[in-house]
């Protein structure tokens, strides 16, 4: 009755572009990483800290990214903000497929990067590090990171994608 | 890696879960999953539900998705290196978990507190309180479709977490308790700022009721939504706003009094329209009620150290077993610790209120508009990391 | 304590216990057929249900039951006992029905089986996980006669046992004369390192 057809492995991949010029995909990417759209995946405490970044002290939206999408189909960056277990990993996984490409993930907090202070001899029930499911593009330690940490990590990415980072240095966090 | 688990999904039956709840599908209900990635929830929690068109049938929370270990941790830690772990629990309300897990395992060794500690723990723990329900507020009205309480919420929560910073150095996951006090003592920044604080909390108040607690949209979307009597309160164990709301005076700070709350002049407010427009209320006149215990707390702050001198920071309780209660803004904390004698605990038991408090929701949301079921999941005032801890 | 309502419960041993201490004003250990109408009595005479524990004892698997009441501040614990090799008692769940998610956890932790519940599936657990996780190896567990009948005076202030060791002057002249036997032996060995070093110095 119930078949395996209606799903189908996920395409991660782009087209190509139907201009494929360098100055045209410079500007491409420039747009895109001004206006990366965050799914909100909020798993535990950083979760709280996300949520401050899109509040108006920190007001990640001075920065392209105000549009978070509960959404997977309608978002860019997911932003993994918490710990992950054994038991939300294949909703991890399913999620990130459902992203249409391109698409980016950031590890926000320790649990996301290695399983955090749950990542102890004889742990059983979380998976030590989201890349372990889906690739990472930009790893956001702390627990849980300042909402300026999140800033700086959606920084680091807008560099990725453009090349460059835009932003000034925050006074005395000067990276040599 | 996890292709075995997504083979196990029967793309019409669905997962386990599914499986369990409702045998096959069927031509007049809709299987439908809420959650665990739902910006309603709150966290990950999964809610199937069997629909009738707009109306609940019947549903069911599947739970496990944030479950972190705590307890098989508390096992395999030494006293003091479990603290943090309390911080990640109830992330909103961290003090009172740290202070659960500090006053069970301070009975069982016979750790005493000075005076100066208890009320600073007072005076951080009301602080939280006030934090905690600034953001269900936020959530809850986002959640009901209006976006800007919120950003007010967090407004008045950054000014109470810059201050928490000065004493405790963190954020959002405190651990700023310890077994005889508190880590550091409170410098005269915290304490002008806390009074400023509560100058201006005091005033925010009257915009927020206006604003929001009498909205009409908001009153249609409250009242006579996820009513909870006396006796599902017993049955179910629920406790908190979530009982106060139903006519229940019953706050641990005055019904089980620990530390120095007893010298302390507050009301335990109650609704009797056993809704979630009585809960709301009883959390938002709970924020006011933190405000004055905040006040005489400062005017009352005595002297002396902030921990005890003579606290063993290698803690090795003689055998036995305790159960230490708080009030968190949830509702009442349990920590149950038994000792062996040995420097871990020989078990740990966080008896966490939203627990009880979400059990009732299957028999709650019986009948319900999906838009209503939203409404009562806010009105509990659930963190799930508590929940699975 | 006992309150009135478990007046004449079958075969209940009470645990002799300081309540300062545990914060437990009645403290009852009961065979597992007995938890079932103690449940009810306790429903009937205005109890709520605060919350069921396991514990993994060299005795078998306890299951502790907290009830507590909303006037006044009276927790009532009930313990029952399951072997480890057939952990069953019969469920509660049909009285109070938070219980249905307090059983379910302690199944997932210890593997106690509660017969009755109407549907004893994983609940904090992935439905494929067999491990018990909190059920301690063998040579773990303890017994529960040390950690819940016994249950001594609370102990001195905390530095008593610092005082214990200053009082006793052997023990500190022992501690002392090995504390600088290691620093001797810490030195030395430094000593000799730099002399090498001195020594394979080029001149």
């Amino acid at each position: 009755m119930a078949t395996q057809d209606i799903l189908r492995p996920a395409v991660t991949t782009l087209e190509p572009a139907l201009v494929n010029l360098a100055p045209v995909q410079k500007v491409v990417d420039l747009c895109r990483a001004m206006s990366l759209w965050p799914m909100t995946f909020g798993l535990a405490c950083c979760a709280i800290e996300m949520m401050a970044v899109g509040m108006a002290r920190f007001d990640i939206a001075r920065f392209g990214a105000e549009a978070f999408r509960p959404s997977p189909r309608q978002s860019d960056l997911m932003i993994v903000a918490g710990t992950v277990s054994k038991k939300m990993a294949p909703a991890v996984v399913r999620l990130y497929e459902q992203m249409p490409a391109p698409k980016y993930v950031m590890a926000f907090g320790n649990c996301a990067i290695s399983g955090g202070p749950f990542n102890f001899e004889g742990q059983y029930g979380i998976i030590e590090g989201v890349d372990q499911l889906i690739p990472v593009d930009v790893f956001v330690p702390g627990c849980p990171p300042r909402p300026e940490g999140l800033l700086e990590g959606l920084f680091m990415l807008q560099e990725k994608l453009t090349g460059r980072r835009w932003w000034p240095q925050p006074v005395g966090g000067e990276v040599a | 890696m996890n292709q075995t688990a997504t083979n196990d999904v029967d793309v019409l039956a669905g997962d386990y879960y599914t499986r369990h709840f409702a045998a096959g599908p069927n031509d007049d209900t809709l299987i439908l999953n809420m959650g665990p990635q739902h910006p309603s929830t709150h966290g990950v929690l999964r809610i199937v539900l069997e629909m009738d068109g707009e109306y609940i049938l019947r549903a069911e929370p599947v739970l496990g998705y944030i479950h972190r270990m705590q307890e098989k941790m508390g096992e395999n830690r030494a006293y003091l290196q479990y603290f943090p772990n309390m911080g990640r629990v109830d992330y909103l309300h961290a003090l009172a978990w740290n202070w659960a897990y500090a006053g069970a395992v301070e009975r069982l060794a016979g750790i005493e507190v000075p005076p100066r500690a208890e009320y600073l723990r007072v005076i951080s723990c009301e602080m939280n309180r006030i934090c905690s329900h600034l953001l269900w507020w936020g959530a809850y009205i986002l959640d009901l479709g209006a976006f800007t309480p919120i950003l007010y919420a967090f407004v008045d929560r950054e000014e109470i977490m810059d201050l928490l910073q000065i004493i405790t150095g963190s954020r959002l996951t405190y651990c700023y308790f310890t077994f005889g006090g508190v880590t550091a003592d409170a410098t005269p920044a915290f304490i002008d700022g806390t009074r400023a604080f509560i100058k201006s909390m005091r005033s925010r108040l009257p915009m927020f009721k206006g604003l929001v607690t009498d909205n009409l949209i908001l009153r249609k979307r409250c009242e006579e939504i996820g009513v909870i009597d006396l006796d599902m309160a017993r049955r179910y164990g629920a406790t908190g706003p979530v009982l106060r709301g139903s006519g229940v005076a019953c706050d641990t700070r005055r019904h089980e009094p620990y530390s120095c709350y007893n010298e302390f002049d507050f009301a335990i407010p109650t609704a009797s329209t056993c809704d979630a427009m009585g809960r709301y209320l009883v959390r938002m006149d709970e924020i006011s009620e933190s405000l004055k215990i905040l006040e005489q707390a400062l005017d009352m702050l005595p002297d002396g150290p902030f921990v005890n001198p003579k606290a063993p920071r290698k803690v090795k309780p003689a055998a036995g077993e305790t159960y230490f209660s708080v009030e968190s803004a949830r509702g009442k904390v349990g920590v149950y610790v038994q000792s062996d004698g040995s420097t871990t605990p020989y078990r740990v038991k966080l008896r966490a209120p939203c627990f009880s408090n979400l059990s009732l929701f299957a028999e709650l949301s019986a009948g319900t508009l999906l838009a209503d079921a939203v409404s009562i999941l806010g009105s509990l005032d659930l963190v799930i990391p508590e929940i699975d801890r | 304590m006992i309150p009135a309502c478990l007046a004449g419960l079958a075969h209940a041993r009470t645990v002799d216990s300081a309540t300062a201490r545990t914060g437990f004003t009645t403290n009852l250990a009961l065979e597992p057929a007995a938890v079932h109408d103690a449940a009810a009595a306790l429903y009937k005479a205005g109890y709520f249900l605060e919350c069921i524990s396991g514990a993994d004892f060299a005795e078998g698997f306890e299951v502790l039951y907290t009830f507590d009441r909303f006037e006044k501040p009276e927790r009532v614990a009930l313990r029952t006992l399951a072997p480890h090799d057939a952990p069953v008692v019969p469920t509660i769940a049909d009285i109070f029905h938070g219980a249905l998610w307090h059983e379910r956890e302690c199944f997932d932790f210890y593997g106690v089986r509660f017969e009755g519940h109407p549907s004893l599936l994983p609940l904090l657990l992935p439905d494929d996980m067999e491990l018990r996780p909190l059920v301690k190896a063998p040579e773990a567990r303890k017994s529960r006669e040390a950690i819940v009948f016994q249950t001594p005076a609370p102990p001195a202030a905390a530095d008593s046992a610092g005082e214990k060791a200053a009082a006793d002057p052997e023990a500190k002249a022992k501690a002392k004369a090995a504390a600088l036997a290691k620093a001797k032996a810490k030195a030395a060995k430094t000593a000799s390192e730099t002399a090498q070093a001195a020594g394979g110095d080029p001149a």
